[in-house]
């Protein structure tokens, strides 16, 4: 079964971030961010696409299936 | 100017609710040990969800409004809708059970009554103080 993946943590981490920084720009919690990065929560589609334009890159770069790779 | 941060409002709702939770809790079980409706001042639970709510209104309205939408954002609502479903769970599976306890007469109907509301209360806001500690769903 596909599995929701996710590189946050290391585009956030690339681009010299902190969680607590990330979360301010997209205006959630910090623990909301973390829970994201360590695939604890989904986030819902309107905040995946806040998450890709605080980043600078597509919600396709952020976000995966786990046998997309297949 | 906020005087209270994102991160000091959830703590402050998170005790606040704990709190009353736990004195649900103990209203509850207490009223069932010692076999009474009443086995404390029904003003107590009364009084600590009046005073969280309270604190938690005014801590919402000192933090601002941006620090409140960040202290409710969607994985607020995620473990609140969590905690809802086993809350309301918590409270059908009650029925046979305390349906049991009554037709065997293990416990009478004023007892029952007492216990089962103050412990429906306490599966909501004891299950959404877990999950909000743990700190995901």
């Amino acid at each position: 079964m596909s599995e929701l993946e996710n590189a946050l943590k290391a585009l956030r981490a690339a681009r010299g971030l902190t969680q607590a920084a990330l979360a301010d720009r997209v205006g959630v919690s910090r623990k909301t961010v973390n829970t994201i990065e360590n695939q604890v929560f989904v986030p819902s589609t309107v905040l995946a696409l806040k998450l890709a334009q605080a980043l600078d890159v597509s919600v396709h770069d952020i976000f995966h299936l786990s046998d997309e790779d297949e | 100017m906020a005087y209270i941060s994102a991160p000091l409002l959830s703590r402050i709702r998170l005790v606040g609710l704990a709190a009353t939770g736990l004195v649900c809790l103990a209203f509850g079980l207490f009223a069932m040990i010692l076999d009474r409706p009443d086995p404390f001042s029904p003003w107590i639970p009364v009084l600590v969800g009046g005073a969280a709510a309270l604190t938690i209104a005014f801590s919402a309205f000192a933090a601002g409004d941006r620090n409140a939408e960040i202290a409710t954002d969607e994985l607020y609502f995620s473990e609140s809708r969590r905690a809802q479903i086993l809350g309301f769970w918590v409270a059908v599976l009650m029925y046979p059970v305390f349906g049991l306890a009554i037709g065997n007469g293990w416990i009478t109907y004023p007892v029952a009554f007492s216990a089962m509301g103050t412990f429906t209360a306490a599966a909501f806001l004891l299950s959404f103080s877990i999950l909000n500690i743990r700190g995901g769903v």
